[in-house]
C-alpha cells in the first residue's frame, strides 16, 4: 500500500484564501471571505452567531428596513488572520431579545495572535496586534495600528490614521502619510503554505 | 510609545546641517549627539519635495488645516463651530472623566420601556462608560433625550456652577478690552504709548512701574470682569472633604488636567466633550510646495498629492545573515554578519557608495565593515518588463550575476545578492564589551540584564552609514515631452543611521549547578 500522501496544513480554495485545517470555523454558509485571506491554526471563527430576529420588523414610522442578509461574518481581500485569534459577530439586546449583528472586515487587515475581535466594522489596512481584545460594536476605519495587548472598549469608534494603545486604548499618534503602504499584507500571503 | 525592536533605520534629515556650524561640515554624523534625535525619522515619516530635491521631515514642512472633525462620530464640524465651542464635539460624544474611553448613552433602566410611536426606548438617558461603569448617572446627571446631550448637559452646568458665568464676564470684558485697543492701534499715537508702555515693564520696580501698568492689573481684578476669587469658606470645605476622603476618592493629576474646573475629588469629575481632530495638508518650508493634500472627505485615506520619500529614496534593510545571534544579546568580540539590503524606488538605475566610520562614534565603539561598499541597483521597473526580459535574454545570463555573490561568502569587494531593484551587501559588526560601570549603573537604574535602557543606551549599537546615490534621468522639457538622449545626473545623499542591536554580556558555556 502506497504511503499516503502528506497532508500541507493549509488548504487553498479557488479565490486563494489559505485555511489551516485546524481551524474552528463554525457556520461556514454565514462566513464571506473575500479571497487570498490566510487562516491559521486555531483560529476561531463564529459564522453561526447570526441574526436571530429579523430586522425587517415593520416599524411604525414607516422607515423601510434593509434587506435581510444571511452573511454573519464578511471578510475583505487579503487579510491575515493569526493564530488563536477569535472573529464574534456583536451581540446586545433587541426589545428584550438578544440579537447579533454581523461584523465586516475590509481588505488587509491583521488580526494579531490571541486577539478577540467583536467589532462591527473593521476598515481596510488595519493592523491589530497580539493579544488585544476590539469590544462589542467597535467601529474601526482605514489605516490604523492597534498596540499589542490593546483593549478597546464596546463602541468605540477609531478614525482613520490613528495609533491605539493602552487599557482602555486611546488614540496615542497619528500614523504617517505612508500608513497604507506600510500596512499592506500581499507579501505575508505570499510566504504562508 | 513602546520602542520598537531591532533593527531600526532612521534618516537624518538635512534641515539640522542647516543650523550647524562650519567647523562640523564634512564631519562624519553623531546619531549619539543631543541634537541628533531631533533630526532622525524612519524612512516612511518623511516626506520629499520635488522642487528642492531634499527630504523634509515633520520639523521642516508648514501645516495648514484641511477640515476639522469628531474622532467620535466622524462629523465634519465647520470653523466658525470649531472657534465657538472651543475645539470639542458639540453632538453626543463625551470621554469617560475617570479613564477617557468612549461614553455611550444608555437608558438608566436595564430593560427600558419603549415608546410606542417610535419603538425607541424611554428615558432617563445616562453616559455609561462601558470600560469602567462609570456612569453619569451615579453622579447626578440623567438626561430626557438620547440625542443632543452635549446641550442637555451644558444647561445643568450653567445652572450648576458659576464657573462658566465666570468664563463669560471674562470674555466679554476682554473682548471690549481687545476692540479698544485696536482702535488705539489704529491711532499714529500709538506707537509713543507703546513705547512708554514697554519702557515701564522694562524698569523693574521703578517709580513708573507703579503707573499705568499696576492701573491695568487693578483694571482686571475687578470683579465684574470674571476674575475668580478664593472663598474661604469654600476652601474649608474642601479641607474637610479630603480628611473623609480616602485616597481613591481624589482625582489624578491627569483626571484633574482634562477638567475646566480642577476638582479635586472624582464625585466632582464632568464627562469630558471629545476633542476634535484635523486632516492638514503640508508644505514645504523652503519653496512653499505643497507635499501633501488629503481629500477633504473625513473617512477617506487617499491623497491627492502625496510626496512621500519612499518613493524617491532607496530604502535600506536590516537582517540577520545567519539567525545565530539575537539583537537583544550581541556579543562582544564576535562578529556578526548582516544583511544589508538597498532598495531601489526610481524608475533609473541608481549607483550607490556606502561609507561608515571604522569605528562607531560614543563610548563603546564596535568595529564596522561593509564588505561592498560600492554597487548598482537596478531601477524599479514594472513586474512584467522583468518577467519579459528574462524571457528574451539568456537563462543563463541572470543566473550568473546571482552566483557571484553567492560564491564569495561574504568576501569582500563582491555583493551579496541582487535582485530586480534591490541589491544586499554585508555588514560585519565587532561589538566591543562592556565594562563593569555600564553594567552597575545599568542594574542601579532598575533593568533587567536584557533590557533597553530608555534614552541614549551606550549598549545600543548604532552605525552612521552616509549612502550617495546617483542615477541620470531622462531631462522632461517644459512642455513634458522627453528630450531624446540628453540624460541629467542627479545626486542624493544622506545619512542613514542603523541600530543593529545591543551589546550582551559575554555568554559563558552552561555550568551545571552543584
Amino acid at each position: 500500500m502506497p504511503p499516503k500522501p502528506v497532508k500541507s496544513e493549509y488548504i487553498e480554495t479557488d479565490t486563494g484564501n489559505k485555511v489551516s485545517r485546524k481551524s474552528i470555523i463554525l457556520g461556514t454558509q454565514y462566513i464571506i471571505l473575500g479571497g487570498k485571506t490566510v487562516i491559521q491554526s486555531d483560529v476561531c471563527i463564529r459564522g453561526d452567531l447570526r441574526r436571530t430576529i429579523p430586522p425587517s420588523t415593520p416599524r411604525q414610522g414607516g422607515s423601510s428596513a434593509p434587506p435581510t442578509t444571511n452573511v454573519s461574518v464578511a471578510i475583505g481581500r487579503y487579510c491575515f488572520l493569526a493564530r488563536s485569534s477569535v472573529l464574534r459577530p456583536p451581540w446586545k439586546l433587541q426589545r428584550g431579545v438578544l440579537s447579533y449583528y454581523p461584523i465586516k472586515l475590509g481588505d488587509h487587515v491583521f488580526v494579531g495572535e490571541g486577539s478577540v475581535v467583536e467589532a462591527a466594522m473593521v476598515g481596510s489596512y488595519v493592523r491589530i496586534g497580539k493579544g488585544c481584545v476590539i469590544g462589542k460594536f467597535v467601529i474601526i476605519k482605514d489605516c490604523v495600528k492597534i498596540e499589542e495587548g490593546t483593549v478597546v472598549p464596546p463602541n468605540t469608534v477609531i478614525p482613520p490614521f490613528s495609533y491605539v494603545a493602552g487599557r482602555p486604548g486611546r488614540v496615542v499618534e497619528e500614523l504617517p502619510e505612508t500608513a497604507q503602504e506600510g500596512l499592506e499584507l500581499k507579501n505575508i500571503y505570499r510566504m504562508i503554505g | 510609545m513602546p520602542l520598537s525592536p531591532f533593527p531600526r533605520i532612521f534618516i537624518s534629515c538635512p534641515c539640522v546641517e542647516a543650523r550647524d556650524t562650519e567647523e562640523e561640515e564634512g564631519k562624519t554624523f553623531n546619531p549619539r549627539s543631543e541634537r541628533a534625535t531631533f533630526s532622525l525619522f524612519p524612512l516612511d515619516h518623511l516626506l520629499y519635495c520635488d522642487d528642492c530635491g531634499q527630504v523634509r521631515c515633520p520639523r521642516c514642512v508648514n501645516e495648514e488645516i484641511v477640515c476639522y472633525f469628531c474622532p467620535s462620530c466622524l462629523f465634519e464640524v465647520p470653523t466658525a463651530t470649531v472657534k465657538t465651542e472651543g475645539n470639542r464635539c458639540n453632538r453626543n460624544c463625551f470621554q469617560c472623566p475617570e479613564c477617557f474611553a468612549t461614553l455611550s448613552v444608555t437608558a438608566v433602566d436595564p430593560f427600558p420601556k419603549t415608546d410606542e410611536k417610535t419603538g425607541l426606548p424611554m428615558g432617563p438617558f445616562t453616559l455609561l462608560c462601558n470600560y469602567c461603569q462609570w456612569s453619569s448617572a451615579k453622579h447626578g446627571i440623567e438626561f430626557e433625550k438620547p440625542t443632543s446631550i452635549s446641550t442637555q448637559l451644558h444647561k445643568m452646568k450653567t445652572a450648576n456652577s458659576d464657573l462658566s458665568s465666570q468664563f463669560a464676564k471674562a470674555r466679554t470684558f476682554y473682548t471690549q478690552k481687545g476692540k479698544q485697543q485696536d482702535e488705539l492701534s489704529n491711532a499714529p499715537s500709538n506707537l509713543s504709548r507703546m513705547m512708554a508702555m514697554y519702557s515701564t515693564l522694562g524698569s523693574l520696580g521703578g517709580s513708573k512701574s507703579k503707573g499705568s501698568f499696576g492701573k491695568s492689573k487693578t483694571e482686571e481684578n475687578d470683579e465684574a470682569n470674571g476674575v475668580i476669587e478664593v472663598n474661604e469658606a469654600d476652601e474649608l470645605e474642601v479641607i474637610n472633604r479630603m480628611r473623609n476622603a480616602n485616597f481613591e476618592d481624589t482625582a489624578t493629576l491627569e483626571q484633574r488636567y482634562e477638567q475646566p474646573h480642577k476638582p479635586r475629588f472624582k464625585d466632582d469629575l464632568l464627562p469630558i466633550a471629545a476633542l476634535l481632530r484635523t486632516k492638514r495638508s503640508k508644505r514645504c518650508r523652503a519653496c512653499r510646495h505643497i507635499l501633501v493634500k488629503p481629500d477633504a472627505k473625513v473617512s477617506s485615506i487617499r491623497f491627492r498629492i502625496k510626496l512621500a520619500a519612499i518613493n524617491y529614496i532607496p530604502q535600506l534593510n536590516l537582517s540577520r545573515l545567519t539567525p545565530t545571534f539575537e539583537y537583544l544579546n550581541l556579543q562582544p568580540l564576535q562578529n556578526h554578519q548582516y544583511l544589508l539590503t538597498v532598495t531601489n524606488p526610481l524608475f533609473d538605475p541608481i549607483s550607490v557608495t556606502l561609507a561608515t566610520p571604522n569605528k562607531t562614534p560614543g563610548k563603546y565603539g564596535s568595529n564596522v565593515t561593509i564588505l561592498c561598499p560600492q554597487f548598482d541597483v537596478g531601477a524599479n521597473t514594472d513586474v512584467w518588463d522583468e518577467a519579459l526580459q528574462d524571457a528574451a535574454s539568456a537563462p543563463g545570463a541572470k543566473s550568473a550575476a546571482v552566483k557571484k555573490g553567492k560564491d564569495g561568502t561574504g568576501t569582500a569587494g563582491s555583493i551579496w545578492d541582487s535582485g530586480r531593484n534591490w541589491t544586499a551587501v554585508v555588514v560585519e559588526v565587532v561589538p566591543p564589551s562592556l565594562d563593569k560601570e555600564y553594567w552597575s549603573r545599568h542594574e542601579a537604574l532598575g533593568y533587567q540584564e536584557g533590557e533597553e535602557e530608555e534614552g541614549d543606551d551606550d549598549a545600543v549599537v548604532q552605525i552612521p552609514v552616509f549612502v550617495r546615490v546617483v542615477y541620470e534621468t531622462e531631462l522632461v522639457r517644459e512642455d513634458g515631452a522627453v528630450a531624446g538622449d540628453k540624460k541629467e545626473k542627479n545626486e542624493h545623499a544622506y545619512w542613514y543611521v542603523l541600530s543593529v542591536g545591543r551589546i550582551g554580556k559575554t555568554k559563558t558555556h552552561p555550568t551545571v549547578a552543584p
